[in-house]
């Protein structure tokens, strides 16, 4: 038996990095998971970037933005040689070779095939959004069917904007993150998968308090549900996995306590689910793949 | 007794009949028109983006839209006229009186007019084929003016930038996507009241040689400056370039009796209508707005009731314009 001043430490075996990136969602822990039928192991591993914004993915250049790139290479899905050949929208890196600086491309490595990346993106520019639309009072019409929402409280609306109208406005917001997802699918990246928005909370007085600004929760739920739905239609069309654990955190589209870590984020409970679905589409890949 | 001039001003006169109490969706700032337009008469638009809608609903509600080059978006294809100079050098081209040094801007491996750099998307494949494209249009616009019974012109901008060889007022300054930005070469221009009363003054009297029988209406774009090379605020510029265009309007006036203002600018910027006419990028008018300048433009030059307007919008509900539009956010 050891003592107290001893430890024991039994090495058990590898797992598979699940690496979530971006804004304080990514921030789900290291989590350990086994897959029982294969005996594998899950280890998560979340990689912040501090005020992480649709703007930060892509640069008015056109190239992905530095941050993610550093993100992406720290967790081994890029790295950088003399002998790539330059990538579209990866801008190349200059480093130090027998004293000379010479610029290296940047690629996708071979090992991030065999292991998921997780974005997570977009709540910053939803709190943008808000912000303008609250402050002008607007309400706004959607394609999709917002059932449940109607038990949240209503406000004082001084214009309902048609969805042609609304679009170009959401997309100009969120466009850079596509633009983003498509460099790094065309450049070779297939495990990237973007994850879905969680759903804000209900408590109208704490996000005051926490964003300094108000937003009835309808519009926040609406312009969530918005931003998600337009995620979807996106990643299909990059063939991207999109993970989207709304309909298990929601009942009848609204948050459900037992998910609610504080005002923005989701708790474990809720990692755990997200970890599950990751790893049903990326086996589904895998499999695809083999 | 003696009596107090202001006692007999008709309603459009005083604040409390004009705009107290009144529906803003039926505000009206009008003024008696000087000439009235009809269906027989043809009728040509230009100027900013502003004029996109003078020029549909024109069509819309079956005036004899005067347009003398096919496919053209405005009653040429000069497409969008932001500056009286701009304005004035369009039709002194068309009459062989100023020929600009410059004929073609490269985009990528083809070249486009500088002079209207949007009109043809593809551009065309050499300096040459542009040169002779331009001929037809000058062509086109010289039938325009001399053909015309009314032009309407919406003033735009007052910002601009200008050849330093020769004087020649571009609508957007090169670098962006077309042409190369070269300071040795190209200088930014805010005009000022006199400047844009002299160019629209000489443009008119123009006008006025070649064709005896136009007449003008003009008026003022209420879409703000998308940016300013003014080192101030863009809402500072804003206001200078819209107060400067609408002195000028005003100027010009008092000037000629052929030429008359319609106050689209006033229906949408007037204070009591900001909150209400503008998308949300608060800049682009929205189908309302545009719906009521265009009911007070019918109602007073036309002397007809106008109800539905504008605008002819691809529908994002549409599962196809949905993805196409993502498509494009994506860099697809």
């Amino acid at each position: 038996m050891p003592t107290t001043t001893e430890s024991s430490l039994d090495f058990v075996g590898e797992a598979t990095p699940y690496t979530y990136i971006g804004d304080s969602h990514a921030g789900v822990g290291t989590l350990v998971f086994e897959d029982t039928a294969t005996s594998t192991r899950v280890a998560t591993r979340p990689h912040l970037i501090w005020a992480f914004a649709a703007r930060d993915i892509i640069g008015d250049d056109g190239m992905l933005g530095s941050s993610l790139v550093e993100a992406l290479r720290r967790t081994s899905a890029l790295s950088s040689s003399v002998l790539f050949q330059p990538v579209p929208g990866l801008r190349p890196v200059q480093t130090w070779r027998d004293g000379i600086l010479v610029n290296e491309s940047i690629n996708v490595t071979a090992l991030a095939r065999n292991q998921p990346y997780v974005l997570c993106v977009g709540e910053l520019n939803v709190r943008y959004l808000l912000g303008r639309f609250a402050d002008d009072r607007i309400d706004f019409d959607v394609p999709f069917l917002t059932g449940g929402l109607e038990a949240l409280p209503s406000y004082d609306v001084r214009a309902t904007v048609p969805f042609a109208k609304l679009l170009p406005v959401v997309l100009d917001e969120i466009g850079p993150i596509f633009r983003g997802l498509k460099i790094l699918r065309e450049a070779g990246l297939q495990t990237l998968f973007l994850h879905a928005l969680p759903p804000p909370t209900l408590d109208d007085e704490a996000f005051g308090t926490i964003m300094g600004f108000s937003a009835p929760a309808r519009l926040r739920y609406k312009l969530t549900m918005l931003v998600n739905f337009l995620f979807e239609r996106a990643c299909a069309d990059l063939s991207i996995g999109f993970i989207n654990i709304w309909n298990d955190v929601t009942e009848n589209n609204l948050r459900k306590s037992e998910f609610e870590l504080d005002v923005v984020h989701l708790n474990r409970r809720a990692a755990i689910l997200s970890v599950h679905e990751v790893h049903r589409q990326f086996s589904a890949l895998q499999l695809a793949n083999a | 007794m003696s009596q107090f001039p202001y006692d007999h001003r008709p309603d459009y006169a005083l604040w409390k009949r004009n705009v107290q109490g009144v529906p803003s969706t039926a505000l009206d700032p009008s003024a008696p028109v000087r000439f009235m337009i009809d269906k027989e008469m043809r009728i040509a638009s230009g100027g900013s983006c502003f004029a996109r809608h003078i020029a549909v609903n024109l069509k819309k509600q079956g005036f004899n839209y005067f347009c003398t080059e096919p496919g053209a978006e405005y009653s040429a294809n000069f497409g969008n006229v932001y500056t009286t100079l701009q304005l004035l050098q369009l039709f002194q081209r068309a009459y062989g009186e100023f020929k600009p040094a410059e004929i073609a801007w490269r985009r990528g491996d083809r070249f486009v007019d500088p002079l209207r750099p949007r009109v043809f998307e593809a551009g065309f494949p050499t300096p040459d084929a542009v040169a002779k494209a331009t001929e037809t249009h000058l062509a086109a616009v010289r039938r325009l003016f001399e053909e015309l019974d009314v032009f309407v012109f919406t003033l735009g901008l007052t910002e601009g930038f200008c050849s330093r060889i020769d004087g020649t007022a571009f609508p957007a300054a090169p670098g962006k996507d077309v042409g190369e930005f070269d300071e040795s070469r190209y200088e930014f221009r805010n005009l000022g009241v006199s400047e844009n009363v002299e160019y629209l003054d000489a443009f008119l009297h123009g006008l006025r040689h070649v064709n005896p029988k136009a007449r003008v209406i003009l008026t003022v774009s209420p879409v703000p400056l998308v940016a300013t090379m003014e080192e101030r605020s863009v809402i500072q510029s804003t206001v200078y370039s819209k107060s400067v265009l609408r002195v000028c309007a005003d100027e010009i006036l008092r000037m000629h009796d052929f030429v008359d203002y319609f106050w689209s600018y006033e229906i949408i910027t007037a204070t009591y209508n900001t909150d209400r006419y503008f998308e949300l990028d608060r800049r682009s008018v929205d189908e309302r707005g545009v719906a009521h300048v265009m009911r007070s433009f019918f109602r007073h030059f036309a002397g007809i009731e106008t109800e539905q307007t504008t605008t002819a919008q691809a529908d994002p509900c549409d599962e196809d314009v949905l993805n196409a539009l993502i498509r494009k956010a994506s860099g697809s």
